[in-house]
């Protein structure tokens, strides 16, 4: 039954996501599937859908799916998911880096502290 | 065009920069490292007075080591502004044509740059045993400070991996390292001298009894020998910075193919000029 309904190039991303995806879709989505013709792409009506985005579940074109850590994703969930992620990396960054400035304060006084004493000691 | 950057090509432009085009940024980062030059002062005074005793004094020393690195915040602040500037100059931005310099580090910078030059402060006293990285250690607050206005993402290591491409040029880094070590004798000569002439024209011009301030600016005066010192690397710092800022802007922009597309624009600004006339 699915194996009737996508296209013979049509892209799995995962086996699951696809399972997922497609009872699912929109209604003009699951129409096109049911019906006998290839499916869509839902930016290029003109071209036929190669994947669907894994997160949104539009069928994609070639040109308009992107790869992503394994998956197929539409530019719009591709750009949400990377501001997502460098936001992720800079809050995770900032919190590295005032742990780092705390450290590396402590580790600066305590070695020039005991350091010179050392040398003090020994220079004695 | 691609030759390389040479150190007196470097030392002039680090002059032209401090001296000439930014001496209110040079005058900036002078102030900003006072308090740390004085602290490092005292610091070392205590240290000498304690001697062999000095270990058992930890606590102290601690304490002292504390406002040490309380006091390279604002010092940082100051190189920070000053390289600043400079890559400012370096990149065209007219700092020189009378446009008013604005105090622009940001404080993402700082504060990534600040992580590299407290990281350098911590690993400094452990270089201290060794000769050989003695010397590249204390490179390192300053290229902390010049690669600071390159510091884009924050973490625990990329602000230190943005510091460490500063040392790509170490045949210039070390003809730097003596150059630097030069000016500062020289400029402790030159500051003893003042001083020594400054108390023989009041001796001469008052008539007063000096004895107490003969002794005082003497050089058995080891507070005051440790002063001139600091007075010393106050005085370098500016141009120290600067030849840093130089060095770190001509490395990356030969790195990533500034420095052809300046030149091509130059040659074409010419012909166009030539073709106008």
């Amino acid at each position: 039954m699915l194996a009737d309904t996508v296209p013979k190039d049509f892209v799995e991303s995962t086996p699951e996501s696809i399972a997922r995806a497609l009872p699912a879709l929109p209604d003009p989505v699951r129409m096109t599937a049911s019906s006998a013709g290839p499916r869509r792409c839902a930016h290029h009506p003109e071209r036929p859908a190669h994947a669907l985005c894994v997160s949104c579940r539009t069928p994609l074109c070639r040109g308009c799916a992107t790869p992503w850590e394994g998956i197929f994703l539409c530019a719009a969930c591709l750009a949400a998911r990377r501001a997502a992620a460098v936001r992720r990396g800079s809050v995770a960054g900032w919190i590295g880096l005032a742990a780092g400035l705390a450290a590396a304060a402590l580790a600066a006084t305590w070695m020039t502290a005991w350091v010179a004493a050392l040398f003090a000691g020994l220079a004695g | 065009m691609r030759e390389r950057l040479g150190l007196g090509e470097l030392l002039d432009d680090a002059a032209d920069l401090a001296v000439r085009t930014l001496p209110d940024r040079s005058a900036l980062a002078v102030l900003a490292v006072l308090p740390l030059r004085l602290l490092q002062v005292w610091f070392l005074d205590r240290l000498i007075e304690l001697g062999p005793g000095a270990i058992q004094h930890g606590r102290y020393l601690a304490t002292i080591a504390g406002f040490l690195t309380a006091a390279l915040v604002p010092a940082f602040w100051g190189r920070a502004e000053l390289a600043r500037a400079c890559q400012s100059a370096l990149g065209g931005e007219g700092w020189g044509v009378g446009r008013r310099a604005r105090l622009g580090i940001g404080w993402r910078r700082y504060l990534l740059g600040l992580y590299a030059a407290l990281v350098a402060a911590a690993l400094l006293p452990a270089a201290g045993w060794g000769i050989v990285t003695l010397p590249f250690l204390a490179l390192a607050p300053g290229i902390a400070a010049a690669t600071c206005p390159y510091q884009e993402r924050p973490g625990l290591f990329a602000p230190l991996g943005v510091a460490a491409r500063g040392f790509s040029q170490p045949r210039l880094l070390i003809g730097l390292l003596f150059s630097g070590a030069l000016a500062v004798l020289a400029a402790f000569v030159n500051l003893f001298a003042l001083f020594q002439l400054g108390l023989f024209a009041a001796r001469a011009a008052s008539g007063l009894d000096l004895a107490w301030w003969g002794r005082a600016l003497s050089i058995e005066s080891r507070l005051f020998d440790l002063l001139v010192a600091a007075g010393a690397l106050l005085l370098v710092e500016p141009l120290w910075i600067a030849a840093l800022s130089v060095l770190v802007h001509r490395g990356r922009a030969r790195a990533n193919g500034d420095d052809l597309a300046a030149w091509i624009a130059e040659v074409r600004s010419g012909e166009a000029g030539r073709a106008a006339a």
